[in-house]
């Protein structure tokens, strides 16, 4: 099965070597389309090349205290993935009418793992906000819009 | 010309190279994937199970309709780590390489077909696929314990030229995104990479992990975030003059390496395989670190 030098068969190593080559390559056209696409593992890297705005919109959960404060939950209690795969899905759900399922999941997993940091969380949201990039870094971390896609309560001993 | 043209691909592509050194790439590569995968066995298996509604097949796995069963991608992942000490260890080669590289590509594509890829993980995949299917165990291996060491060759040297190849045109690529982005040019004047930075670091933060140790204090020094774009530009859009040579290759190879340990210090993103260096090895003669041997 081994091909790359085998029979020391200089033609057969090129024409693999060429094609694999080609195939790595083969994303480059992406940059031309008008709907790019990107695949795995033969990607056109589309990471950090995109133009930001001054405002960022991002979707993610909130725990909300019995005093009304909120604060961030992390995003495993929402999956399994990495932070950005989590944060896609949040998106995808969130838009495609899911995000209750979601609350009540989170607000299971926090009763199971018993995290000390959101033993005062009575209520999990899934929330679309909008962050002014600028103002973020200079201190101000309020959101300028903000939309609650689902409220479920946690209940504890339930 | 054409005879000319056709020689000096000849010297470039059938370099040679002793096949201690192909072989040591193939234990490093294959020491990575070991724990890479088996890092993740038990969050692989529960993204597996998450809403097929998230499920967006990406690369091979493009020819399935529906998720697989979480137990299936359980089997699958153990006969990929099986494969995979076969694979380090040199043991009947022929079969084990191509069996792991080719259930890494598949269990990489797998996790990848959630709303999410992960760029970081396509040179392991490409580089395992490269040793897989290459003589890569005829030196440091079970196959070839009671063997006299072989002589260099091409057939050890073309995989590792392959490797660079696929490593450079990576880096190519994703400069090239970045020229034929929105922002072309003006990509180079730090604007861009500090909106990057920062908005990453923004949603690490809500999403209640934690940004990279220096965005927050580096957010106001644009001149800095402008240096690094162009430094990183350059690197990438002139990864393939890294091929041109032994130092050119060599020095290409150091500083994408900072560069990558510069993103983690900034933005807290880790690129597991680039960090370890293990994209920029195949640069370098790594069998002078074994101990010399009589060549037959």
């Amino acid at each position: 099965v081994l091909i790359i030098g085998r029979d020391d068969d200089k033609r057969l190593t090129a024409v693999v070597g060429a094609g694999l080559l080609f195939a790595v390559l083969s994303p480059i056209r992406q940059n031309w389309r008008r709907q790019p696409r990107d695949g795995f593992p033969l990607s056109y890297y589309p990471m950090f090349s995109a133009a930001r705005r001054e405002d960022y919109i991002v979707y993610h959960l909130l725990g909300v205290t019995a005093d009304g404060e909120r604060r961030p939950i992390h995003y495993s209690y929402a999956g399994a993935g990495g932070l950005n795969q989590v944060r896609r899905q949040l998106r995808r759900l969130a838009r495609g009418g899911h995000a209750d399922t979601v609350c009540k999941a989170v607000a299971r997993r926090i009763c199971e793992r018993g995290d000390e940091a959101l033993a005062d969380v009575v209520a999990v949201q899934l929330v679309r906000r909008t962050y002014r990039v600028a103002d973020y870094f200079g201190g101000d971390t309020r959101p300028v819009r903000e939309r609650v896609f689902a409220t479920h309560p946690v209940e504890r001993g339930a | 010309v054409i005879g000319g043209l056709v020689r000096a691909a000849d010297r470039f592509w059938f370099r040679p190279a002793p096949p201690e050194r192909l072989a040591l790439l193939r234990v490093l590569v294959g020491v990575w994937a070991l724990a890479y995968v088996g890092r993740r066995r038990r969050a692989w298996r529960e993204v597996a199970g998450t809403d097929r509604v998230l499920f967006k097949p990406v690369g091979p796995v493009r020819l399935l309709r529906r998720p697989l069963a979480p137990a299936v991608v359980g089997v699958l992942t153990n006969l990929n780590q099986a494969a995979n000490v076969a694979f380090i260890l040199g043991w009947r080669h022929p079969r084990s390489g191509p069996l792991f590289a080719g259930s890494l590509l598949w269990l990489i594509s797998y996790q990848n077909s959630w709303s999410m890829i992960y760029h970081s993980a396509n040179l392991p995949v490409l580089h395992a696929l490269v040793l897989g299917i290459s003589p890569s165990a005829d030196a440091v291996s079970l196959d070839r314990r009671r063997a006299a060491p072989r002589a260099p060759h091409w057939r050890y040297g073309t995989p590792i030229q392959l490797m660079n190849a696929c490593t450079t045109i990576a880096y190519f690529l994703a400069g090239v995104a970045k020229l034929k982005g929105p922002l072309g040019l003006r990509w180079a004047s730090g604007e861009a990479l500090r909106s990057q930075v920062s908005v990453d670091g923004l949603r690490k933060e809500v999403l209640g992990s934690r940004g990279g140790p220096l965005a927050r204090r580096m957010y106001p020094r644009l001149g800095l975030y402008r240096l690094l774009a162009v430094g990183s530009l350059a690197l990438e859009a002139g990864a393939p003059a890294a091929l041109a040579g032994r130092r050119p290759g060599r020095l290409w190879a150091v500083n994408t390496l900072a560069m990558h340990w510069g993103i983690y210090l900034i933005m807290g993103i880790k690129f597991r395989y680039q960090q370890a260096g293990l994209p920029f090895v195949p640069f370098f003669p790594l069998e002078r670190a074994l101990p010399r041997q009589r060549v037959r």
